[in-house]
């Protein structure tokens, strides 16, 4: 009979206390929470909820036309994103990749926009055209290329390689191929990926405008600095409800197609 | 697959025959090279397969129909696109979806679809057809091709022996009117008999027999079956 409990493993000890000595060394640099000082920050949390009820609701329409470029931001960027994804999953997918080279680059690219940030994106974008919005719609392309790039190609994986023989059979070439093919086998789920990167975009889109990447962030730091915390509030009810009501079609959207 | 020396003339229609695993999906694929011949040769009218370069390839896959047990349609797409898809060799970026099709395609591709009796199919969704209808819209798809030669992969292993047999009546019909070569592998013995010219048998990747179907003997035939020893 097996002991109720088994001595653990040389890789658990390795890993407990390398996050031992993690939380020791992070707690001397400041990475820890000060249990004295919590009732305090609770209390300036109060203030700022005091100044900032009721909502300040005069400057609503601007906010609101803010609001609404950043949803165009992150539907322009997600678009050109999921455009730039196929033919990127295309070269990225086992089945359909051209050249076993143009493969590992695909992949490659892939892991580069997935691991990099959508904020380091969007600092690198306004290096690049300048302070506003265009910064931020490459960066949420590029964020988005990570994400339907990957599974993209996953779906693209997924395909029966029976499929793809019945139509090469015929002579068809590569694009020929692919838009007969692969498309139409793999719309579904390119949509539905499509619509969580949308859902996705919209939430950087909010906080791009941090960076100077333009879209309601720079609203909301600019109340913020000023101490307009009631206007503030109204920023974030109106993020709020575009994120939600995103979210809600987004996933109509998607049960329609399963 | 070792030693195997075919010589398919112009319009004969040969049954491949042979327990599984006897080589002959791996001998109908090499053809075309779905599946890449480690070694030999392969030529189709004056076209050297095995030599040819991606372009000539697929110039030579245009001409050789092929008919695949799982039928192999596209399964969201409706008959008529899929029928369609024969053309994808010849058709160029237009061709590639049923809404931009030529009207000279979409009307050949009705033919072949009527050719086939599945003419008020066409705007049914592959993956909603029975097997045998699933079948039919694929020999569509390859007539929609314009080959000289058809290479079938047990096209009715995956059917109803009644819907296998209406198959098996349609594809000999259709490849007679065209005057097709057909190199048809088939592991029913009657089926062989009843639709071929002649009969070659496969047997551990080897030719273990190859006679015109009207003088070979039932007993050959299911020697060729029989486990050694046994």
């Amino acid at each position: 009979m097996p002991r109720r409990l088994r001595r653990p493993g040389a890789f658990v000890y390795v890993i407990l206390v390398a996050a031992a000595a993690l939380l020791v060394h992070g707690w001397s640099s400041g990475a820890k929470l000060d249990v004295a000082g919590l009732p305090e920050g609770a209390s300036r949390l109060r203030e700022f909820l005091v100044l900032a009820v009721p909502p300040d609701l005069t400057r609503l329409g601007p906010i609101l036309n803010a609001l609404l470029v950043t949803f165009e931001m992150a539907l322009l960027g997600t678009i050109i994103g999921v455009i730039l994804s196929v033919p990127l999953a295309v070269a990225a997918a086992r089945n359909t990749s051209p050249h076993p080279a143009l493969y590992t680059a695909a992949r490659g690219a892939i892991s580069v926009f997935r691991t990099i940030p959508d904020l380091i994106w969007g600092i690198i974008f306004v290096v690049a055209v300048g302070l506003g919005p265009e910064a931020g719609v490459l960066a949420i392309a590029a964020d988005v290329m990570g994400f339907c790039g990957r599974f993209f190609a996953e779906s693209i994986e997924e395909i029966d390689a029976g499929v793809l023989d019945g139509l090469r059979a015929t002579g068809a070439g590569r694009s020929a191929v692919v838009a007969g093919a692969v498309l139409p086998s793999s719309l579904p789920s390119f949509v539905a990926t499509s619509m969580f990167a949308l859902e996705s975009s919209t939430r950087s889109s909010v906080v791009l405008g941090l960076v100077g990447a333009g879209g309601i962030g720079i609203e909301l730091t600019v109340s913020m600095q000023l101490l307009r915390y009631d206007e503030a509030l109204t920023i974030i009810f109106a993020v709020f409800l575009v994120v939600i009501a995103v979210e809600r079609l987004s996933s109509v959207i998607r049960r329609k197609l399963i | 697959m070792a030693g195997v020396d075919l010589d398919v003339p112009t319009g004969e229609v040969v049954a491949l025959v042979g327990p599984n695993g006897a080589g002959k999906s791996t001998l109908l694929r090499s053809v075309v090279r779905l599946v890449e011949p480690t070694t030999g040769t392969v030529h189709i009218g004056h076209a050297d397969v095995t030599a040819a370069r991606r372009a000539e390839l697929r110039e030579i896959r245009r001409r050789v129909g092929f008919v695949f047990q799982k039928f192999h349609l596209v399964p969201r797409l409706d008959a008529l696109s899929n029928v369609l898809h024969g053309a994808l060799g010849r058709s160029g970026p237009r061709g590639w979806w049923a809404a931009s099709a030529s009207d000279a395609d979409r009307l050949e591709a009705m033919a072949c679809l009527e050719r086939v009796g599945m003419g008020p199919f066409s705007g049914q969704r592959a993956d909603t057809l029975s097997g045998g209808q699933q079948q039919r819209v694929a020999i569509a798809r390859m007539l929609m091709q314009r080959p000289d030669v058809v290479l079938a992969d047990e096209p009715v292993a995956s059917l109803d022996p009644a819907a296998g047999l209406a198959v098996m009546q349609l594809l000999r019909e259709v490849v007679t009117e065209r005057g097709l070569t057909v190199v048809v592998a088939l592991h029913q013995l009657d089926f062989a008999r009843r639709f071929s010219d002649r009969i070659v048998g496969l047997r551990d990747g080897r030719v273990a027999l190859d006679d015109q179907t009207s003088c070979c003997a039932q007993d050959r035939l299911e020697n060729l079956f029989s486990v050694v020893g046994a």
